[in-house]
């Protein structure tokens, strides 16, 4: 049906309340309801990744989920929410190595980079090849490897 | 033509507030009106502003869309300016006639023009301003301006010091120089270096604001209800269930389709879905038809020709084709063939959206356009409003390739603003409809007939082309754009008898610039015969085409790529390397590559570059432009192609236009060559190179000669 329904989720940390048909993708309830624009809309049908977030610890593609197939109180975290981390490991990598041209994929590929990295915590430059499947138009495809590298070290670092 | 009011913020955090100046134009200088504005801030002409802190605000009129202009063209003005780059604050400005690109004669972004035509005009506001500063430190010191020295917004003279900042409203009251004095780039000390740009923390975190993003109190957002056919005439049924659905503001007429209106896109999508159309009067073409007209008009010399390039430097068609056909019948060895490039998307990865608002007499849009002036224009002429109550903010561009220099998006939404006025008014179009309603990159053919001499020298090069013209297209031809307005282009090398002509064919699919334009499908079609007529010359690809040059940046980039790619390397099993020759927008360019066949299987495991664009201000920037390119370009050599099936682009989502995934990216190396001082075009040099350097390298690894792109359609099987 869609007839707008109350939803409760954790968004970056805290509770939001917001009013939308159950059918919405998530991604058009961050951007639409909750004005958080950092998420992307590249495709629609889940195959481009510009709209990467964490749901509940899992990276999720926001255009493919249905906010009312979401657990209430579910913990969604974007792009915001991750840059607000001091010194987030991704986000350090990312603006060392200038890794943005037109920039509009680098949110998704943040998110899925750090979901990437929190299994894989040590990859090979294969590992990441293989693990990244984010779509960038600018072809910046060499420095993203080359920041998701940088960004484990930073990790390891920040561990060790 | 005056800019007043604010610039539309960057980012979410509303990182720049900035009151344009006006600009007075002088007539050998720089445009200057030093002013000071409400916010105390002195301007210096339409780029410059100046704080009482010392806080730099500069405006740039480019669109930035990942070239990296944003921050290189304002380093420009500021190396001049001998400011402190941490204290300067980049803005987007709106429409502003006054910062028209002084080539282009426009405020547009395209042709790889941007350093190349705002360089001087930057550099010529930094130093007269740096001069004015400079006065009124001399002057309030009572000592000569040749006393004084400047570094990082500082004027010192002995041991006294002042800031710009508190020079600025003085400095703003002295004369303007007409012919300020420029810097010898070797004392650069922000261009010719590497550093990350001024806006990308805005874009890793999430608050730069592309068109999409527009946020404004009271907006609603609107989806399209489009024909899914790219041409041909349709009519709209199902209009009142789009009217009636749940959430919806209003359904109007726009260009296209309807644009239909909510508080939300996802409602408003959904709606959209409820309208359909029927074609009303003949039903559009397929491909099939579209490639027989070009078949046709490319094998009948009788069709209107325009002769490109005549033997001799003759202007006379048939006499420049007897001529070629004469020394064709003399050669010793032969070759003759036909090569097609296909019709290809943008695929940018920000769809096409657009904002506009109509309220209190004035017209407001925020727009990711390459165009502002053009919407400027636009949306005076469709409100019947005066330019002056016309306001374009420009946001970000999530790409661009050349799409975002059509207004159509636009036209949209300041006709849904037109018809619905009050709130602002969002539009977005979903990604089937970006794929379905491209200005497509022309499909287009060309036949050549070339012949060597007994030495194995060509001795005669004979090119038809044939495609839809963009000239045609847009109404005019481009001045800036010449090759491209004629189909053809000149060739590198050096052959005693050239002969191109084209001839335009009138097909009803929409065609617009897409990065390189004109040049890629040139270049194909002269790399690859290239190397067939070195293989009938018994020749070594690269030797053969060096015998042949005698322009030394050709010849430089070439010898790099040579060296970077260690040519000739030593055959082995199923790997072949192949290399291509590109120039364009006062560059040049080299591109290698390395494949791997197995079977009808093919993997690209390396592309080279050598790149010559003069005088590089960022060499970083530049090496990723052109590793940008070629990943821009490899992709759709591979496997791009847009298809009509009557009138239906097979475009339908980002996986069928060859766009190029991780998994399909090889290691791609970019050196630069320094060729010249002056800066050439960066972003679309490179485009060209990769399909015929990847068509040589295939038949270098004992694979077919593939003369129809994309591969994928010769049977082979890429990963892309």
């Amino acid at each position: 049906m869609t007839m707008a329904q109350d939803f409760e989720l954790e968004v970056n940390g805290r509770p939001m309340r917001l009013k939308a048909a159950p059918d919405t993708p998530l991604l058009w309830a961050l951007r639409d309801m909750l004005k958080l624009t950092g998420t992307k809309f590249g495709c629609g049908v889940g195959l481009c990744g510009a709209c990467t977030v964490h749901v509940d610890g899992e990276v999720v593609r926001a255009c493919t989920l249905e906010i009312g197939s979401l657990d209430k109180g579910a913990k969604v975290t974007t792009i915001e929410g991750l840059a607000a981390v001091p010194d987030h490991p991704v986000i350090k990598a990312w603006e060392e190595g200038d890794v943005p041209q037109c920039g509009f994929c680098q949110p998704g590929q943040i998110m899925a980079a750090a979901g990437f990295l929190k299994d894989n915590p040590d990859p090979s430059a294969e590992q990441i090849r293989a693990g990244m499947m984010n779509l960038c138009r600018c072809g910046t495809y060499q420095q993203i490897e080359r920041a998701i590298a940088r960004a484990a070290a930073l990790q390891a670092g920040k561990q060790g | 033509m005056t800019q007043t009011g604010k610039t539309f913020p960057l980012t979410r955090r509303g990182l720049l507030r900035v009151v344009a100046g006006t600009g007075l134009c002088l007539a050998a200088g720089p445009a200057m009106s030093a002013e000071a504005a409400g916010d105390g801030a002195t301007g210096f002409g339409v780029y410059l502003r100046i704080a009482p802190d010392g806080a730099i605000s500069i405006l740039t009129p480019n669109a930035e869309m990942g070239q990296g202009t944003f921050d290189g063209l304002a380093k420009v003005l500021v190396e001049e300016l001998d400011a402190d780059w941490a204290r300067v604050t980049i803005g987007l400005s709106g429409a502003n006639a006054a910062m028209a690109n002084p080539k282009l004669r426009s405020q547009t972004t395209g042709n790889s023009e941007a350093v190349r035509g705002y360089y001087a005009i930057l550099r010529k506001t930094g130093a007269a301003a740096r001069e004015m500063l400079v006065a009124a430190a001399a002057q309030r010191w009572g000592v000569s301006a040749a006393d004084c020295r400047t570094e990082a917004g500082v004027v010192t003279a002995g041991n006294r010091t002042l800031d710009y900042g508190a020079l600025a409203a003085d400095a703003a009251k002295l004369p303007v120089p007409i012919a300020p004095v420029l810097k010898d780039p070797a004392s650069f000390r922000l261009l010719g270096k590497d550093m990350p740009r001024k806006e990308t923390s805005a874009k890793v975190r999430g608050a730069a604001i592309y068109g999409i993003d527009v946020e404004l109190p009271g907006m609603l957002v609107g989806a399209l209800a489009m024909p899914d056919a790219a041409y041909g005439k349709f009519r709209a049924a199902g209009l009142d269930a789009a009217r009636t659905a749940e959430g919806i503001k209003g359904v109007v007429p726009v260009l296209g389709g309807h644009a239909v209106v909510a508080g939300d896109w996802w409602t408003a999508q959904k709606a959209a879905a409820l309208v359909s159309f029927e074609v009303d009067g003949a039903t559009p073409a397929s491909s099939a038809d579209l490639d027989a007209m070009m078949r046709k008009t490319l094998a009948d010399e009788a069709a209107p020709t325009a002769l490109f390039l005549g033997v001799g430097g003759g202007t006379d068609l048939a006499a420049s084709r007897q001529s070629a056909v004469r020394s064709l019948a003399s050669a010793s060895k032969r070759l003759a063939v036909d090569v097609s490039v296909p019709y290809l998307a943008h695929g940018t990865m920000e769809p096409m959206a657009c904002t506009a608002q109509m309220a209190d007499g004035r017209l407001t849009i925020w727009a990711p356009t390459q165009s502002p002036g053009t919407v400027s224009k636009l949306a005076a002429k469709l409100s019947g409003l005066a330019e002056d109550k016309v306001t374009v903010h420009r946001t970000f561009l999530g790409g661009g390739f050349g799409r975002r220099w059509n207004t159509d998006f636009a036209q949209q939404a300041i006709e849904a603003a037109i018809a619905l006025p009050g709130p602002p008014i969002k539009l977005i179009w979903n990604r089937t409809q970006d794929g379905q309603h491209d200005f497509y990159r022309p499909a287009a053919k060309a036949r050549i007939e070339a012949g060597l001499d007994a030495a194995g020298r060509l001795s005669v090069w004979k090119m038809r082309v044939t495609g839809q013209s963009i000239a045609q297209a847009i109404g005019r031809a481009p001045e800036n754009l010449s090759p491209d307005g004629t189909l053809a282009k000149e060739l590198p090398y050096v052959v005693p008898v050239q002969h191109v002509e084209s001839a335009a064919v009138t097909l009803p699919v929409p065609i617009g610039f897409w990065r390189s334009v004109a040049h890629m499908p040139n270049i194909f079609y002269v790399e690859t015969a290239m190397d067939e007529l070195a293989v009938l010359a018994g020749a070594d690809p690269l030797a053969f085409r060096l015998a042949h040059l005698d322009d030394p940046r050709s010849i430089a980039v070439l010898k790099t790529l040579a060296r970077m790619m260690a040519w000739p390397q030593k055959p082995a099993d199923g790997i072949g390397h192949g290399l291509a020759l590109t120039n364009g927008y006062g560059s040049w360019c080299a591109v290698g590559a390395r494949v791997r066949r197995q079977g009808k299987a093919l993997t690209v495991e390396r592309i080279w570059a050598a790149m010559d664009c003069g005088l590089a201000l960022e060499p970083e920037n530049v090496r990723r432009q052109a590793q940008g390119a070629l990943a821009f370009g490899l992709g759709p050599a591979l496997d791009g192609r847009v298809l009509f099936e009557n009138g239906v682009a097979s475009a339908l989502n980002l996986g069928d236009i060859g766009a190029l995934t991780p998994a399909g990216m090889p290691r791609i190396e970019v050196e630069l060559v320094r060729g010249g001082d002056e800066p050439g075009g960066v972003g679309e040099v490179a485009v060209p190179g990769v399909a015929p350097a990847i068509c040589n390298a295939l038949v270098a690894a004992g694979g077919e000669r593939v003369r129809d792109l994309p591969l994928s359609a010769a049977g082979i099987d890429v990963t892309v």
